[in-house]
């Protein structure tokens, strides 16, 4: 009797310390595999896809961006920030919502049309071109390699090793900002104001947050509400901790933008 | 009583410390930090790499490779191949094996410097390196000491300049598990100097405070936390007062 | 001769009104369908200039969001949520213009962020 009880106290503890053995695995973090220069802000989707018997989708970031803007595909289009979000169906894309906006056979680029995604009916031949998209473990030989596509382009650490700000402002590409018959017609954006979020570390300079950068490719609903909730809710306070696990600014600046690699970058104030 | 035990242990046998540890065995001065890299080398039909850190230690700091060049520290992890090297990523970066500045992919014969599967591969350069201050185990070599006196000077950065106004000098008193034992005592400076934030913050050091609760010996002593470079590159753990100071000598 | 030119004429009228009445007709479909889009862009154009916008006139964005809503869920599935999440994120800009506007009316409280603009 007395045995059986020991046994179950040491099967408890070594329980317990198996549990948080977990929790501070997960805590201090398998370091993830950096992601190489032409897969960072790769997005692999999967809401239907390997139900319907296809391989996910594995949505490359440095094409579209090279061509559009951040606001065109998430806010006129209306894609998610984040994978899944968007919840994609073949029919929509078939109907031209989502990809099927310009993945339709039909819109232009670069004097050529682009490929078109799904379809309600097609044949074996056709069925084909399902590859090109639902492509996640698969070698799919694809119309832009990254070399070739960003030889030229201004380089820096990280990411994608390309600047991207620099791209646009030294005239590599003018991206696309508007859809006839889906984005709207605005009025030009007064500049936003540029501003500095104090550090809670002493000694960390303060950080110079330009809104304008940011508004040239967003508008203002990428980020407002739903990432940045706004200073009457009481979110003034954004934490590393929460940043660096996909919050806030790492919406973005985790997988997509240029990563967080280099703190200078964004603590940029004079101390 | 348990732990008083282990004191005594600690306190009547010299090297107790080192017989209750395990650590890693520890090789000759002149090949410690010498890492075998064999990620995709025999699979291509070539000697794996022997990479030494002595060697470039000497010219550069831990940041150039580890934070610009993007190295990971972790060996093998590194996605290194010979065409990303020709294309300037990595050992190939411009101004270091580019086959300019210094040996790249460019002539056969130079194959061998990097591809020998040998650890003591350049044994011969490392007496260059008897006038630096010594230490007791690791490269026998106290490299934070000879960057303070000058006798080295290591490049900190190729294209990222650190900013001379961040200084954080932040020193943490890390209480030890057992009583008895004086607190480990960390000086961001001296790893300031040759480390930048990201290298250790947060992939390794999690800022969220409560994680230093698992800093535990059992721990680091399988390449976590501080043991992801003391113990195998930087001076290993051998010495335990390098990093618990016994409060009675106080050094400055 | 001239019944036959009769006819013809009376074939070609009626082949006519038919395609009018055809033309006509159809638009009942695209016309609401118009209507709810002009609405929306009508709405939506607005947000990069948001800010320029009174308390009063934000606060009509927003109603004007709530209504046009409910016709959006009567349209077909993708459609709808395609529009409906545009909208969401029109409205929800516009209620966040209106949070801020109000902050700084009532003072605001002392925040760390915002402060000094450069």
């Amino acid at each position: 009797m007395h045995m059986e009880e020991w046994m179950k106290k040491l099967i408890l503890i070594i329980s317990l310390l198996l549990v948080f053995a977990g929790i501070t695995i997960a805590q201090t973090g398998v370091k993830k595999r950096r992601p190489l220069p032409y897969e960072y802000g790769n997005v692999v989707i999967n809401n239907y896809s390997e139900k319907a018997g296809l391989a996910p989708v594995e949505f490359n970031h440095w094409l579209h961006r090279g061509i559009y803007t951040c606001r065109l595909c998430h806010m006129d289009i209306g894609f998610a920030m984040k994978a899944n979000g968007s919840a994609i169906k073949a029919t929509d894309n078939a109907k031209g919502y989502y990809c099927g906006t310009c993945h339709n056979g039909k819109m232009l680029y670069d004097k050529k049309p682009i490929f078109a995604t799904c379809a309600l009916k097609y044949t074996q031949e056709e069925g084909k071109r399902c590859e090109r998209c639902h492509s996640l473990g698969k070698n799919v030989k694809r119309d832009y390699d990254f070399n070739v596509f960003t030889e030229k382009f201004p380089k820096e650490r990280f990411g994608n090793g390309v600047n991207w700000e620099l791209v646009e402002e030294k005239g590599f590409v003018k991206l696309i900002d508007y859809i006839e018959g889906i984005s709207i017609k605005r009025v030009a954006m007064k500049v936003q104001q540029d501003f500095t979020l104090a550090s809670k570390v002493e000694g960390m300079p303060a950080i110079v947050f330009s809104h304008k950068k940011h508004t040239v490719w967003n508008g203002c609903e990428v980020c407002h509400p739903d990432i940045f909730v706004g200073v009457k809710r009481g979110a003034t306070k954004y934490s590393m901790v929460e940043i660096f696990d996909g919050k806030f600014c790492g919406v973005c600046h985790t997988k997509v933008a240029f990563p967080m690699t280099d703190c200078q970058r964004c603590h940029t104030e004079p101390v | 009583m348990l732990s008083g035990l282990l004191l005594l242990t600690l306190l009547t046998t010299p090297r107790g410390s080192a017989a209750f540890w395990e650590f890693p065995p520890g090789l000759p001065p002149a090949e410690h930090g010498n890492l075998i890299i064999n990620r995709i080398s025999e699979k291509n039909g070539v000697e794996p790499v022997t990479f030494s850190h002595w060697m470039h230690r000497m010219k550069y700091t831990c940041r150039v490779c580890h934070f610009e060049l993007e190295f990971n520290f972790q060996v093998n992890s590194t996605e290194i191949t010979e065409a990303s090297n020709r294309a300037g990523r990595f050992c190939g970066a411009a101004g270091c094996h580019d086959g300019k500045v210094s040996f790249g992919h460019t002539n056969k014969e130079d194959c061998v410097k990097c591809h020998n599967d040998d650890r003591s591969y350049g044994k011969d350069k490392f007496a260059a390196l008897a006038n630096l201050p010594k230490s007791r185990f690791g490269n026998n070599i106290d490299w934070a000491q000879a960057l303070d006196k000058g006798l080295i000077k290591p490049q900190h950065y190729l294209t990222i300049k650190p900013r001379k106004d961040v200084n954080f000098q932040k020193e943490l008193v890390l209480d030890s598990e057992w009583q008895g034992i004086p607190p480990a005592i960390f000086s961001h400076k001296v790893h300031t100097e040759w480390l930048d934030c990201n290298n250790c913050h947060p992939d390794i050091f999690n800022i969220k405070k409560k994680t230093t609760k698992h800093f535990s010996m059992n721990r680091i002593l399988k390449n976590e936390f501080c043991g992801v470079c003391h113990l195998n590159v930087a001076f290993p753990m051998n010495d335990c007062k390098r990093c618990h100071p016994d409060p009675k000598d106080k050094k400055e | 001769m001239k019944k036959q030119w009769l006819a013809s004429i009376a074939f070609t009228i009626a082949l006519v009104s038919l395609a009018v009445a055809g033309v006509v007709l159809q638009p009942q479909n695209s016309c609401a369908e118009e209507a709810w889009k002009t609405e929306f862009n009508s709405i939506c154009s607005k947000t990069d200039d948001a800010m320029a916008l009174s308390i009063e006139e934000n606060k009509k964005l927003v109603e004007r969001c709530d209504k046009l809503k409910v016709v959006l869920e009567t349209l077909d599935e993708s459609t709808r949520k395609v529009y409906v999440r545009r909208l969401q994120m029109c409205r929800d800009l516009f209620a966040f213009v209106v949070d801020s506007q109000t902050q700084n009316n009532t003072g605001g409280a002392d925040v760390k962020s915002n402060m000094s603009s450069t």
